[in-house]
């Protein structure tokens, strides 16, 4: 008896759905820098902290693309010191661009440099202690 | 009447009884009866592969990702077949079923995509014969997906592939 009604209930399901699946997948890169929304609702700009090798340095993005508005690299926030290359985390066509490209060796002098290439640029600084 | 008469009649009449014997057995017959109830049903074929986001960047629009179909396979003439996306956690995730339907999702990364169909119209079927099967009605499933500019969530510096298997369901 018990197998006549699950045959009805089979019978029942077959004649009215098919199934079908799809896989959806995605890759998410950029997530260890978080942002900062700061008055967003009023500008729309949110300020996007660059990352640990950044040392305070932020970029100013449009909240809702992305595209980048503002870059801003903090004074001297470390009691020590080296010679690091950082490069922007953006290109000049808004862009955001790999990894961070830091530390090439330690130095005892307190300079910086901006260089400004054809599609990106990157901070050179030399930090003394 | 004199014998030879007597022997043609009897010639003649045997001749009857003989010829009557296939008559008769050419005229029975029986009949039966062939029945059979046809429950409509449809059938998807196998996707023609992941709805692909690919590396998305966070605060970034990623483009759309190419559109994936399927094969819908139904009874010949069958009408009023719809579409549905699934719902996961207990919370719908999509419009009702429609030959149009909807749905959005949330990848384990923190990132949420939507979804779109198109079930197209059923057709191309061929009528049975007595001597072979027909075929079926088909229609293509079309599925797209978006992804809006957004943080997601991630503790390095790259999190995924994430995936997330999404289940259509057909109702005729």
């Amino acid at each position: 008896m018990l197998a006549v009604v699950f045959s009805i209930l089979a019978v029942s399901t077959n004649a009215s759905q098919g199934n079908g699946q799809f896989v959806v997948t995605a890759t998410l890169l950029g997530g260890n820098n978080p942002t900062v929304n700061l008055a967003k609702s009023a500008t729309g700009f949110c300020v996007r902290n660059v990352g640990p090798n950044g040392f305070g340095a932020t970029v100013t993005v449009v909240c809702s693309t992305g595209a980048v508005v503002d870059l801003f690299a903090n004074p001297w926030q470390t009691p020590q010191g080296g010679a690091y290359r950082y490069l922007y985390q953006v290109s000049s066509g808004g862009v955001l661009l790999g990894t961070i490209d830091s530390y090439s060796g330690s130095g005892n002098e307190t300079s910086w440099r901006v260089i400004d290439l054809m599609n990106h640029k990157y901070l050179e600084m030399q930090v003394g202690w | 009447m004199n014998l030879n008469k007597r022997l043609l009649v009897s010639l003649i009449s045997v001749a009857s009884l003989i010829g009557m014997v296939p008559n008769a057995s050419a005229v029975g017959s029986a009949t039966f009866n062939v029945t059979a109830t046809l429950t409509s049903a449809c059938t998807m074929g196998a996707f023609s592969g992941p709805l692909a986001f690919g590396t998305v960047t966070a605060f970034v629009a990623p483009a759309n990702p190419t559109a994936v179909t399927s094969t819908i396979s139904c009874t010949r003439t069958l009408a009023g077949v719809t579409a549905v996306f699934d719902t996961v956690g207990g919370s719908t995730f999509g419009s009702a079923a429609s030959t149009t339907p909807t749905g959005s999702g949330l990848l384990s990364n923190g990132l949420e995509y939507t979804i779109s169909a198109t079930l197209g119209a059923l057709s191309g079927g061929t009528a049975a014969t007595p001597i072979a099967i027909g075929t079926a009605d088909t229609a293509t499933f079309t599925v797209n997906g978006a992804m809006a500019a957004q943080a997601g969530t991630c503790a390095g510096a790259s999190c995924g592939p994430a995936t997330q298997t999404r289940t259509v369901t057909l109702n005729f």
